[in-house]
């Protein structure tokens, strides 16, 4: 896994998780993977120009996990 | 259609069939195993009224349902054994169950003694949560200078930072029925702090076994014994599997090993950085209950993982980061 890929995970994952909607920011092979709620477009629409205007190029795959809970 | 809403023509159609085909059961007892019988006392299993379904779709008309263990071609079934198609003027369906068992109670629910890891643990809330009733999973027998803990999550055995050191943890879990002087195995003895002013790492906890407890390192089935004490690294790709007190058994694949996320916990949405997300393979890999279960590597039968969230995939921390953080090595 790139060593920029890493440091673009870090950089922007507070910011993303900030964005309503989103769950989790994590990485997969070349792959920012960012994790949400539902299928709603809004906050995929706002991850896309976060890292569109702050590391652009780099590859985004979204992952619908729902609302991540303790699980008991 | 709600039961009250129920025409009397259809409940008398309905209880007709039932003193017809259900009263006597002695006939369905006698059953060969390796048989199949057309015998409506042997074949039918129950009675219900609902909508006809004709090729494939539910339609407007009521009915009286006949609930069978195997659907056979009516070419085979001698005529003085056919089910009827009307009882009085309604008509009848036939549907196909198999046969109904009554759910079992996960293994993993009921007292184990020895204790073993994939069992039901947890503690008794107290003050004002008092009479909520909880339980976790506990995840593995680990050892530090000389003395033997369960592992579990913080929020399993410390009830998110909120139980004081020496509170007493119960197997089963009150939940589950545990709570009386004799369900007692532990005793809190250390947790790593949830925080929701800083990204966490791990959600973990210890509780040093009773004297008077006997504990088993074997994981309960099928994931039985650990390969060896030293975790392994999680990678992508990998394929898991865990037994927990909900969801008993279950198999995924590593889905991230890096990922950052927020979970849901009595504090507030927690931060947690660095974690391992898993794909249940054959729907969920966990539920309700789970938190605490080790996640073991199928690959080569070592642990890589504590579970403590999920959502439509499980949350799983490394397990290298919750032994060094509480000084501890797996028992296997």
């Amino acid at each position: 896994m790139p060593d920029d890929l890493r440091s673009v995970k870090q950089r922007l994952a507070p910011r993303l998780l900030a964005i309503d909607g989103v769950t989790g920011v994590g990485l997969r092979e070349d792959r920012l993977v960012v994790y949400l709620e539902g299928p709603g477009d809004g906050a995929r629409r706002r991850v896309s120009a976060l890292v569109e205007g702050e590391a652009p190029g780099t590859v985004v795959e979204y992952f619908e996990s729902g609302e991540f809970r303790r699980v008991n | 259609m709600k039961r009250h809403e129920i025409p009397h023509e259809l409940n008398t159609a309905k209880h007709t069939a039932i003193s017809r085909y259900l009263s006597d059961r002695t006939a369905a007892m006698a059953r060969a195993p390796w048989a199949r019988s057309a015998h409506p006392a042997r074949n039918l299993l129950g009675v219900g009224i609902g909508h006809k379904i004709t090729k494939g779709k539910v339609t407007a008309k009521p009915c009286v349902r006949l609930y069978l263990e195997h659907k056979i071609d009516r070419a085979l079934i001698p005529r003085d054994l056919l089910l009827p198609p009307n009882i009085g003027d309604v008509e009848t369906d036939v549907i196909e169950t198999g046969v109904l068992r009554a759910l079992a109670v996960p293994a993993g629910r009921k007292r184990q003694r020895p204790l073993r890891p994939g069992c039901s643990i947890g503690f008794r809330f107290a003050d004002d949560e008092a009479g909520n009733l909880m339980a976790g999973t506990l995840g593995a027998i680990v050892e530090g200078d000389g003395v033997r803990y369960l592992l579990s999550n913080n929020h399993v055995l410390a009830n998110e930072n909120r139980l004081p050191v020496g509170a007493i943890i119960f197997q089963p879990g009150p939940l589950d029925g545990g709570g009386a002087a004799d369900d007692r195995v532990a005793t809190l003895t250390r947790f790593v702090e949830l925080t929701a002013d800083a990204p966490n790492a791990v959600d973990c906890a210890l509780a040093a076994v009773d004297e008077a407890t006997a504990v088993r390192a074997t994981v309960l089935p099928r994931v039985g014994r650990l390969a060896g004490a030293e975790p392994v690294d999680a990678a992508v790709g990998m394929k898991v599997e865990k037994t927990g007190r909900a969801t008993g058994y279950t198999t995924g694949t590593v889905h991230d090993v890096s990922a950052d996320v927020q979970v849901l916990f009595d504090l507030g949405k927690l931060t947690f950085q660095d974690q391992v997300v898993i794909d249940g393979d054959d729907g969920p890999f966990c539920d309700g209950g789970d938190s605490g279960s080790l996640v073991v590597d199928q690959g080569t039968g070592r642990a890589t993982g504590l579970l403590f969230g999920g959502g439509r995939v499980g949350i799983v921390n490394h397990l290298g980061d919750v032994l060094t953080r509480l000084a501890v090595k797996l028992v296997v």
